[in-house]
């Protein structure tokens, strides 16, 4: 299934249940896919990003809600993946960051 | 899960219809009576707005599970616009038209429900429906759509 594709790991962060890291993701591993990503998901707390950043070493932290930004892996923000603005394009940035296109604004 | 939709809500601040959501919510013993204030809390921390496709946008206000007696999803259709802040910007205010106040008790329904509402709000004629239709038929739609198997 996965033969082919690059292996990324994601952090994802949200507030205190991880219910909304969960479902963002889920749009991530299934939205990554078309563009050759197999994206290895974790999902945490905000306020444990250090930790499982330190654990896990990702790739990249997908948030959808503030969290630290100094860890040195970039961050994006994650909302688009509950509400639908401006989905694709972000899915686009972040497959892009991730085959290394460098750090996006 | 009970759904309880109030239609023409009035009130002036987040605070306002955070406590007459979560106040019914309690009243009919879905929920603590911790539950309004862990959830005025969780906003100030983890605000809940969200700016969707259209011109409305939406915030989901809620409180951990320890706050919770039964699960139940209540939602109020406002007057007039709220500001809540932003999920992804806290120094951010959208104009909130709808609020959707769910009280979960088993983590697992929370990412269930949460993905069923995003299925709503990535979907403009849904939200028309639920801005518009009669307050029993929103409840009707909701449970079918927050029911249904994906």
């Amino acid at each position: 299934m996965s033969e082919g594709l690059v292996k990324k790991t994601i952090l994802v962060a949200c507030g205190t249940a991880i219910a909304t890291a969960t479902v963002v993701a889920e749009k991530l591993r299934m939205g990554l896919r078309k563009y050759g990503i197999d994206a290895y998901t974790i999902q945490c707390k905000a306020a444990e990003v250090a930790f499982h950043h330190k654990i896990a070493k990702p790739d990249l932290i997908v948030a959808t809600t503030f969290v630290r930004k100094d860890l040195g892996t970039p961050v994006i923000w994650g909302i688009c993946f509950l509400t639908g603005r401006e989905e694709e394009e972000t899915l686009e940035k972040i497959a892009n960051l991730l085959k290394g296109g460098g750090v996006p604004k | 899960m009970d759904i309880i939709v109030l239609p023409n809500v009035e009130a002036k601040t987040r605070e306002d219809i955070i406590k007459i959501l979560g106040g019914i919510l309690y009243e009919r013993g879905y929920v603590k009576d911790t539950y309004v204030d862990a959830t005025l809390t969780r906003e100030m921390k983890y605000p809940t707005g969200l700016e969707l496709l259209g011109s409305t946008n939406v915030s989901l206000p809620h409180a951990d599970i320890e706050h919770v007696n039964e699960p139940a999803l209540a939602v109020a259709r406002l007057d007039k616009e709220v500001e809540f802040k932003k999920m992804d910007n806290p120094e951010e205010s959208i104009r909130v038209k709808l609020v959707f106040m769910p009280a979960i008790k088993n983590p697992k329904d929370y990412i269930g429900i949460l993905q069923k509402l995003t299925f709503i709000f990535k979907d403009p004629e849904a939200i028309e429906r639920i801005k518009n239709a009669k307050p029993n038929e929103v409840e009707e739609y909701l449970r079918k759509k927050l029911t249904s198997r994906m």
